[in-house]
């Protein structure tokens, strides 16, 4: 039952074909009425159907870096990522990758406080598709690049958010994939861990991973070497990737303009407000 | 389908079990003994209180305890699994593994929680000093059956809560009924004539028939119930792949 169709004998890394999305749109109830105002105590809410893309077709290259940049409002780069992971399947059309690709998106929950940081590792590394005994043979690496030898047997919950956002960064990293899907994963931890993160994906470019990146961090542009503007219906190639984030800033400005604090994306996990 | 994550349902199912029983000091024991705490109680107002009944065979001990375990099974499967998909599931926007798996891990923990109480069958042999004879092969049969006929219920129950979560509330309800409708306290000769054949739609008599079969022959299901019993297994396990690949995507954009 594998969520995407895996074609090794294709030619690019994702090949998206005429593909339809719709998401439901969660807002609070709005009202100062007593009726009102006892319907978003009980957490009430409404939901509105929204077509987030309509007969996308897109083929990004194996070995290229993309960042994946929404240029309309109401579009999100959450689920064109989670479409190319297969964690999310259209409503029509298709979605093609030749290699699986592994998904790293904030608070997606691969980490457990109740468990120690080794048995978080165990559990993320199979989530994303390793192993035991792929994990067992990583172990090390792991523990040597998040620098986890002193709280390896810790409990997760006694440790800091940034040694969390190493862990869950590092196992990812020791999947070994040949495509992933970033976002805003990479504004982890410390300053010296970063540029060490920036170091390996550098390393694995060369190797010809291919990465889609959605990260506001200023260190996209010196990682990818394209940009793709996604709008509701259509995606557009970008070759300078500082023109791409141009069309971010003027997004989000026309999105705050819009003013609209009491609604959320249902699938962004409340950070993508 | 899930030879592939073998080793990694091996590993969750463990570390499923291990943080079931680790907070109890007697631990794995309690597999045996809730169950066996319900043989007891549910023996001791049908037999002793309510003596002379014949509800079962005899010894009534054993009748009931031959079939709770395989109920329990049923009972704890099913209704886990409707909350499988309920609510947020962070972990599912970034996790490799096929939607199905979770439904898979609690359905595999669930057997191995079954495999851990069977020792209270044999206990309840050499108390009531009954052994079974060769027929005994279709207790084994009938766990197989049971296996497969909970994944593909549990499939349907799981994906169709997801999407409606008042589903959820109906099973609990229908679990209940089916306690009283299924053959557990009861033998199938209890059941009126006119009833029985209608009696095979629920595929549980069939499968709890394959279990009594060894130490009580005449508990055996006719060919027609065991033709029916067989056409309702496959259509639901069927029905139950059906509504999870139809309703797949909507579990995802819910997660």
């Amino acid at each position: 039952m594998a969520r995407v169709h895996r074609d090794p004998q294709l030619q690019v890394a994702v090949q998206l074909t005429d593909v339809h999305l719709v998401m439901s749109r969660i807002s609070r109830r709005a009202g100062r009425t007593a009726r009102q105002r006892i319907r978003r105590l009980a957490g009430d809410v409404s939901r509105r159907r929204e077509e987030v893309f309509s007969g996308l077709s897109v083929q990004v290259p194996a070995g290229s870096a993309v960042a994946v940049i929404p240029a309309e409002t109401g579009v999100s780069s959450v689920e064109f990522l989670r479409l190319c992971a297969g964690s999310l399947l259209p409503d029509g059309g298709h979605v093609v990758v030749r290699d699986p690709v592994v998904a790293m998106l904030p608070k997606s929950g691969l980490l457990n406080e109740t468990l120690t940081v080794r048995q978080n590792i165990y559990m993320a590394g199979i989530q994303l598709g390793m192993s035991p005994q792929d994990v067992a043979s990583r172990l090390d690496w792991i523990v040597q690049f998040a620098g986890l030898e002193r709280s390896l047997d810790a409990f997760t919950r006694k440790c800091p958010p940034r040694l969390r956002q190493r862990i869950a960064w590092t196992v990812t990293m020791a999947t070994q994939a040949r495509a992933f899907a970033i976002q805003r994963a990479l504004v982890v931890a410390d300053e010296a861990f970063r540029e060490k993160c920036w170091d390996h994906l550098a390393g694995l470019r060369l190797e010809g991973v291919t990465f889609l990146v959605d990260d506001a961090d200023s260190a996209l542009t010196r990682f990818c070497d394209r940009g793709l503007l996604l709008r509701h219906d259509r995606l557009e190639w970008v070759d300078s990737v500082q023109h791409a984030t141009r069309a971010r800033i003027r997004t989000e400005e026309h999105a705050s303009g819009e003013d609209e604090p009491e609604e959320r994306w249902e699938s962004d996990d409340g950070f993508a407000g | 389908m899930f030879w592939r994550y073998r080793s990694a349902l091996r590993t969750l199912v463990s570390r499923d079990l291990h943080h079931k029983y680790r907070k109890f000091r007697i631990g794995y024991l309690w597999a045996i003994l809730e169950p066996l705490g319900m043989s007891v109680t549910m023996w001791f107002v049908f037999e002793v209180l309510l003596g002379g009944r014949r509800m079962g065979a005899q010894p009534y001990f054993l009748f009931l305890t031959v079939a709770i375990l395989p109920w329990w099974w049923f009972t704890s499967g099913i209704a886990a699994s409707t909350r499988v998909f309920l609510g947020p599931n962070r972990v599912m926007k970034v996790s490799q593994l096929p939607t199905s798996f979770p439904v898979a891990r609690i359905m595999v923990a669930k057997l191995a929680d079954f495999a851990l109480s069977l020792p209270l069958v044999v206990a309840a042999m050499l108390i009531t000093w009954t052994f079974p004879g060769p027929l005994i092969i279709f207790f084994f049969v009938a766990i197989a059956v049971q296996f497969v006929l909970m994944y593909g219920l549990a499939l349907l129950v799981a994906s169709v809560a997801a999407v409606i979560p008042d589903f959820a509330r109906i099973v609990r309800i229908a679990l209940r009924a089916g306690f009283y409708l299924t053959p557990v306290l009861y033998s199938v000769s209890n059941i009126p004539s006119g009833a029985l054949l209608v009696s095979h739609a629920n595929p549980l008599v069939g499968i709890l028939g394959l279990y009594r079969v060894g130490w009580w022959p005449e508990e055996h299901v006719t060919m027609n119930g065991t033709l029916i019993s067989a056409a309702i297994i496959v259509t639901l396990v069927g029905a139950g792949l059906v509504s999870f690949l139809m309703l797949e995507p909507r579990i995802l954009k819910e997660a």
